[in-house]
């Protein structure tokens, strides 16, 4: 039977973009702005150095172990019980991500749709959508980032038109605000850009695993052109002085777009970004049923669904705690520099063990 | 089992067939000095009886002037010098004879000779070959299926004449004992799909199926879900078409409604029509459809978060006349738009009883009386009509029936969650919408996916010759349609 549960190139490229772009990229130029200016553009453009580097060690791991994942990588190479807690690690992060991220969401969309609502009510629904979606495994999931980030990818399209309104002057002069500012900036990015090292957990499930060098390339392109140009075209639209004001500064430049029958085309671009955000807190949330599900054994379709009390505990918690985004970032900064110690360091034992078989 | 004395015969074949059956059997003569005792039976009503007394009675009752000695070569010889049909053979084995005769064939008993000739004699009346109703195209083939399957098939083999074109035979029902057909193209079809097809289709296990949509819920992969998994269609060049990308038409004995499996979701939107025609216009009625569909599902739902939650969506100029046709109405919005969609289910459910002569009073009734009734009497506002209306056009759009219920079935789950959590609810149903679309199968195979080498024949409808491979999304043998044949002499001037 040709059920083909594998992940096709194309899938595997927009799996890896759905772990990085969600709804928190609407505001990563006002952080970026804070610092380096005008120049963030250029900030966010550094900042990839990260998300490519990672993925050159990921497909570095992936060449070498084509049919293992980071979990079981990670008990091969660090002993079980090193592997198990470098494991629950990964469980925090995911977790963690997964949490924020829906309060990100749930924060953006009562702001911009449904300002009627709780923030417990959005996140509740946001729980059952994922508990529901979970269930239909990492095929559907795939086809479902894919789906997406088409749309995405038409989003960005349209904010062109903002090319229109803006001026050239926003972000001029070019390279003021000086190089240390600039590289400064770019670390801020570092809660945005992180989620490519989760690929280590699905590279097995590719179809070809060769495909995975063109897609990590892709992926980063892809991503690397939107985070750069949304950060340049909100400059550009708005300027360094304005940008601040508006929290989610990237949905402004939608307003920019003018359709007849529409009265603001920001809704439709939020309608889009709703789906988007749906996707990539589904990516999340699967990833930490997958995680837990390999630590506790326990059925996958069970976890989603015991997670789900978990999860919304922990966000209607974490709502208090989150409006100082000061601790959020820092720890997001903690969690990226874990990561990139850490995917070196395998890297590193990875190497040296292909050596001395040879 | 095999009895030995003729009248035993007779009396298991009856048994057989059943003693409250009308069963005729003809009992006479063959030859002139020592005639034969020979028997004719057959079912009454199902055998056409002028066949059996022009070419089989009168030529063995009045033109046999020779003795014949009854041996087993008897048969063939009567059944070559005698017989002027051209479907008769030699039966051994009783239990076929008894089958043959409960399909309408005719069997020929002699007195001390074991086997017996079975002849094709079926008759009865069926419905002629006519336009099938509701799927009559513009341009095409007027030819729809009938009730009777051995038309239906040759109907198909009249338009494929390929050699590998193969058919299979199933009796499906253990009292009905309805004829089931599996046609396919043996060098495309993939031997997966069409294992699968025949492991469900053995698998039936019912007293009787009425219709091709029993069948069709006896072997579909989702049974709760929304969406239809199966095509079905009357018209034989659809079914042609579909066969010639790998699928397997799925023939009952009648019904004129064959259905074709495996199914894609794109396949519900693409009417027939759409390959005649221009390309360009094709591909706008495609767009057309794709829009339809959205206005369907989302047009109600948006209108009611538009006029109870985001009202600053609305540009200023529609604000004012909406808020003077909503004054004075007594219902919610949610409540009305409710309604006036309950209302066209309503007229839609009742004009499908009515013979046509009293459905053209409906309409009347239902949609002019009604919907100025419902407006001067404050019961709706004349904005919400003209959505729903919209919404209610729109799915005439789409070209399959089951498809278009099944999307218009869409709308009040859609509303429902429009009308608790606004925009993001829509936002919800189209996320869940798409998750059961992407987790669908039909035999395995994904109902809803995106091939890009598909695409030319799914939202618009490229140029025919450019349609070289076979689509994708069906798993097939043999994935070359056509080749680049137009290279040849276009733009080569």
């Amino acid at each position: 039977m040709k059920t083909d549960n594998l992940l096709t190139k194309n899938q595997i490229t927009f799996l890896i973009i759905g772990f990085a772009l969600g709804p928190a990229f609407l505001r990563l130029p006002n952080v970026l702005c804070k610092i380096a200016k005008q120049d963030a553009w250029i900030s966010a453009m550094i900042a990839l150095i990260y998300p490519i580097y990672i993925l050159i060690i990921a497909n570095y791991i992936i060449t070498v172990h084509p049919k293992e994942n980071l979990l079981l990588l990670n008990r091969k190479y660090f002993g079980y019980i090193l592997g198990i807690i470098f494991n629950s690690i990964f469980l925090f992060e995911v977790i963690f991500y997964t949490c924020t991220i829906i309060i990100d969401f749930s924060n953006m969309s009562r702001i911009y749709i449904v300002a009627f609502l709780t923030p417990l009510k959005v996140i509740l629904l946001t729980i059952i959508l994922c508990v529901y979606a979970c269930n239909s495994g990492l095929k559907v999931l795939s086809q479902m980032s894919e789906f997406f980030s088409y749309l995405l990818i038409l989003l960005m399209i349209f904010s062109l038109s903002a090319v229109n309104y803006g001026s050239i002057l926003n972000i001029q002069p070019i390279l003021s605000s000086g190089f240390k500012d600039t590289l400064l900036a770019s670390k801020e990015a570092a809660y945005f850009y992180t989620g490519f090292e989760f690929l280590l957990l699905y590279h097995p499930f590719a179809k070809d695993t060769k495909d995975i060098k063109k897609a990590s390339i892709k992926a980063t392109a892809i991503a690397g052109l939107i985070w750069t140009w949304t950060v340049f075209i909100t400059i550009y639209y708005l300027g360094i002085d304005i940008l601040p004001k508006s929290f989610y500064s990237l949905s402004l430049v939608f307003e920019s777009i003018h359709l007849p029958v529409i009265n603001n085309f920001r809704y439709v671009a939020m309608f889009i970004w709703t789906l988007v955000s749906f996707r990539i807190i589904l990516i999340y949330y699967f990833s930490t049923s997958f995680i837990l599900n390999d630590l506790t054994k326990i059925n996958i379709k069970k976890l989603n669904l015991l997670l789900s009390p978990m999860i919304l505990l922990l966000c209607a918690n974490v709502i208090k705690i989150i409006s100082n985004k000061e601790q959020l970032m820092y720890l997001s900064k903690v969690l990226v520099i874990f990561n990139i110690i850490f995917f070196s360091l395998l890297s590193l034992f990875v190497f040296i063990k292909s050596k001395s078989k040879i | 089992m095999l009895k030995n004395s003729y009248s035993d015969q007779i009396h298991f074949i009856i048994d057989e067939i059943g003693k409250k059956n009308p069963v005729i059997i003809k009992d006479f003569y063959i030859g002139k000095t020592e005639p034969l005792n020979a028997s004719i039976i057959y079912i009454n009503g199902l055998s056409n009886k002028d066949i059996i007394d022009r070419d089989i009675l009168t030529p063995l009752m009045l033109h046999v002037h020779e003795t014949l000695t009854p041996n087993e070569n008897i048969l063939d010889y009567l059944a070559k010098s005698y017989i002027a049909m051209c479907d008769s053979s030699i039966e051994t084995d009783i239990n076929n004879v008894i089958d043959s005769i409960k399909g309408g064939k005719a069997a020929l008993l002699i007195e001390n000779v074991t086997n017996f000739i079975v002849i094709d004699t079926v008759g009865g009346n069926y419905r002629t070959i006519s336009d099938p109703p509701i799927e009559s195209p513009i341009r095409g083939s007027r030819e729809g299926f009938v009730e009777n399957i051995e038309t239906n098939v040759s109907m198909l083999r009249r338009n494929i004449r390929d050699k590998h074109l193969s058919t299979e035979n199933f009796k499906i029902g253990r009292r009905s004992q309805t004829d089931l057909v599996l046609m396919y193209i043996d060098d495309i079809v993939d031997k997966d799909v069409l294992n699968e097809v025949r492991m469900r289709i053995l698998a039936i296990d019912v007293d009787s199926v009425i219709d091709s949509g029993n069948i069709e819920q006896f072997i579909e992969d989702s049974p709760y879900s929304v969406f239809p998994q199966v095509f079905g269609t009357e018209s034989p060049s659809i079914v042609k078409g579909n066969l010639m990308e790998g699928k397997i038409a799925i023939i009952l004995n009648g019904t004129p409604y064959v259905l074709t499996v495996p199914s894609l979701f794109v396949e519900f939107f693409q009417a027939p029509d759409d390959y005649n025609e221009r390309t360009v216009i094709s591909t706008f009625s495609r767009i057309l459809r794709s829009i339809a569909t959205f206005v369907v599902i989302s047009l109600p739902a948006v209108y009611l978060t538009l006029i109870q939650f985001n009202v600053e969506l609305i540009p200023v100029k529609f604000i004012n006349p909406i808020v003077q046709s909503r004054e004075g109405i007594a219902l919610t919005p949610f409540l009305e738009i409710l309604s006036m969609e309950l209302v066209v289910e309503l007229l839609r459910e009742g004009g499908l009883r009515l013979p046509p002569k009293i459905a053209s009073t409906l309409s009347i009734v239902g949609g002019i009386i009604v919907g100025n009734t419902a407006i001067q009497s404050k019961v709706v506002s004349p904005t919400t009509l003209l959505i729903v209306g919209v919404s209610v056009i729109s799915t005439f759009l789409i070209p399959n029936y089951e498809m278009a219920l099944s999307i218009r079935f869409l709308r009040f789950p859609m509303l429902l969650l429009a009308n608790a959590i606004g925009f993001l609810g829509i936002a919800a149903g189209w996320f869940i919408l798409l998750i059961q679309l992407f987790s669908l199968k039909s035999f395995g195979v994904p109902y809803f996916t995106l091939y890009q080498n598909d695409l030319k024949d799914t939202f618009i409808r490229a140029p025919l010759w450019k349609m070289n491979d076979r689509p994708q999304a069906i798993p097939n043998k043999n994935a070359v349609r056509q080749n680049d044949f137009r290279t040849k002499w276009w733009r080569k001037k």
